[in-house]
């Protein structure tokens, strides 16, 4: 694309709100720059240390308490993000392909569900869903954190999904299956590729909020042997007083931040790209 | 008659279907049961009569409780949609050039995925009690007292309204942004040549052909500030005293707190027929948006 010459007065305007953007935004990035620089500082004399980091990998001795490693956290809030992402993506897709292209008995109700669900606040049937999991045997693992996850996320997912596959000519995958493909290699071989920015997106917004997912731990496991890295931090934080100074914290809380902001940054490039490829067409 | 293809469908669809009845309809049909039940800690399913909503409406908190409901949903929504626009125009109408705006699009989403617990204590360490604290630190120099304040026990509602007003601010912003951008340029130009101003085109033009987005996303945010209690649970768990205790949060509380599992359950129950006739009209909007 050819870069738009700006008139004089367009430029004016342009460095006008570009002024004002940033005078809004500045308090915000000057707010996290300062909390995380903590990080690297020490608590008692102020000078720049790692030392805030020994969380990673052995007990830190506080005044008032110890402070176990972050390891098994770390291993379950990877474990949890990754399998809750990869279920999501293939279960919406499997569900919004479906939903899109095939007809069946019964689909103008699960269309009419799936607008339904996708707005419906599930926080509020925490209750019941506690229940649920208590006569199925599986409060307080991570298996039925996991499953309520993946259940949570899908109607949003697969509507997203599905309005991508909306957008998909027929005749692309009618040619698939006269070529001899069935309805599952074509889904699997050439309609995929064609969703890859739906998919890209999906998946990282069913990851993002994976790995910051803490109501969920909090409300359906009740001891701490299956540890997250969110209900760690909380563990060490009350609103009313800090377990740790805020240095460990802020250290802590980078190692917790950076996986989604660095994910954050690779993807928006992949979208931007999946999007433009998309708009061509085949 | 096309013929119908339930085999292939079928398959396609059972994950979904089995997930979404376990955790969504069991749900359902189990708060609305738990909701006419005393059902607390001992698990015992005992009908008693609409007491759980008569308890409700006898409550002397409950007054207080729909009150702050409806102060921090309605400031936050206002905040909300109007910074939502304001960045909106900077960004895709002002700012033409692709890539400073996405820069400062990326900018605004930082509260939006930074994880709740994060976020949260971010929040606390600004506002810390002691003299240490970042705002009091400010307040002490600028006003020359000696005296830290406890802001966070001062101005819990404000606070709370702040602090969630900035995670939503992503979603609209982005939302809002790219309906501009779909606005035919003719448009700009004819009122360019007509000599309107930049105020005008703004209100004149983009507002006008936004309109329904505008709805869209009141009526969403609207939904999820009243269902969503992460943020303030973090900061202020409905503290102090109540002040910024609101109608879902109240909920958790009476359900995981208390473990009145029966009142925790009404409570959630006249949330949802209020979220029911929000999300009523929400589907008009939608329709209405995309038509």
């Amino acid at each position: 694309m050819a870069k738009k010459m700006l008139s004089r007065s367009e430029a004016k305007n342009q460095r006008r709100a570009v002024i004002a953007i940033t005078l809004f935004c500045l308090p915000i990035v000057a707010l996290y720059f300062t909390f995380f620089h903590l990080a690297f500082i020490d608590p008692d004399t102020g000078a720049l240390t790692l030392r805030n980091f020994q969380f990673l990998y052995t007990t830190m001795d506080k005044k008032l308490t110890q402070i176990s490693p972050i390891g098994p956290a770390m291993k379950n809030t990877v474990l949890f993000s990754v399998v809750v992402t990869a279920c999501e993506v293939v279960i919406s897709c499997m569900a919004g392909y479906a939903l899109s292209r095939l007809r069946f008995t019964g689909r103008k109700v699960i269309q009419n569900m799936l607008l339904v669900l996708r707005m419906f606040p599930n926080l509020l049937l925490l209750i019941g869903v506690l229940y649920v999991l208590m006569t199925l045997k599986l409060s307080n693992s991570l298996t039925g954190v996991i499953l309520v996850a993946i259940a949570f996320r899908i109607p949003g997912s697969t509507f997203i999904i599905k309005n991508h596959f909306d957008g998909i000519p027929r005749d692309i995958e009618n040619s698939c299956l006269v070529d001899g493909c069935t309805r599952f290699s074509a889904f699997r071989q050439v309609i995929i590729y064609l969703v890859k920015p739906g998919l890209a997106s999906i998946s990282i917004f069913s990851f993002l909020s994976a790995w910051s997912n803490y109501i969920l731990f909090n409300t359906l496991i009740f001891n701490s042997k299956t540890p997250v890295i969110a209900t760690y931090l909380k563990s060490l934080s009350r609103p009313e007083q800090m377990i740790v100074d805020y240095n460990t914290f802020a250290a802590m809380a980078i190692v917790y931040v950076l996986p989604v902001l660095v994910f954050f940054v690779i993807s928006q490039k992949a979208l931007m790209k999946g999007n433009i490829n998309g708009g061509k067409g085949v | 008659m096309k013929k119908m293809q339930n085999g292939q469908a079928y398959p396609f669809l059972t994950p979904f279907m089995i997930l979404v009845s376990i955790f969504y309809i069991v749900p359902a049909i189990l708060t609305i049961a738990m909701s006419l039940t005393g059902l607390d800690s001992s698990f015992v399913w005992e009908w008693n009569n609409f007491n759980n909503y008569r308890k409700i409406l006898l409550d002397p908190n409950t007054g207080k409780i729909v009150l702050n409901t409806v102060v921090f949903v309605g400031c936050a929504i206002a905040l909300t949609i109007v910074l939502d626009l304001v960045i909106a125009v900077l960004v895709t109408y002002f700012i033409k050039n692709e890539s400073i705006s996405s820069f400062f699009k990326s900018l605004i989403m930082i509260p939006m995925i930074t994880p709740a617990v994060v976020y949260s204590v971010l929040w606390i360490w600004l506002l810390d009690a002691s003299e240490n604290g970042v705002v009091n630190q400010l307040y002490m120099g600028v006003t020359n007292s000696a005296i830290p304040l406890n802001w966070i026990a001062k101005y819990p509602m404000q606070i709370v309204v702040m602090a969630t007003v900035l995670t939503s601010l992503g979603f609209g912003a982005i939302n809002f942004s790219s309906a501009i951008k779909s606005i035919p340029e003719d448009q700009f130009k004819a009122a360019r040549i007509d000599g309107a101003g930049e105020w005008e085109i703004v209100s004149g033009i983009i507002l006008p052909n936004i309109r329904y987005h505008i709805q869209f996303i009141a009526l969403w945010e609207t939904l999820g500030l009243l269902t969503n209690y992460v943020t303030i649970m973090l900061i202020t768990d409905g503290g102090p005293s109540m002040q910024t205790e609101v109608w879902a949060l109240s909920a958790y509380h009476k359900a995981f707190t208390n473990q009145q599992y029966g009142y925790g359950a009404a409570i959630s129950m006249v949330l949802i027929f209020v979220v029911m006739v929000l999300m009523l009209l929400l589907n008009k909007v939608t329709s209405r948006r995309d038509a």
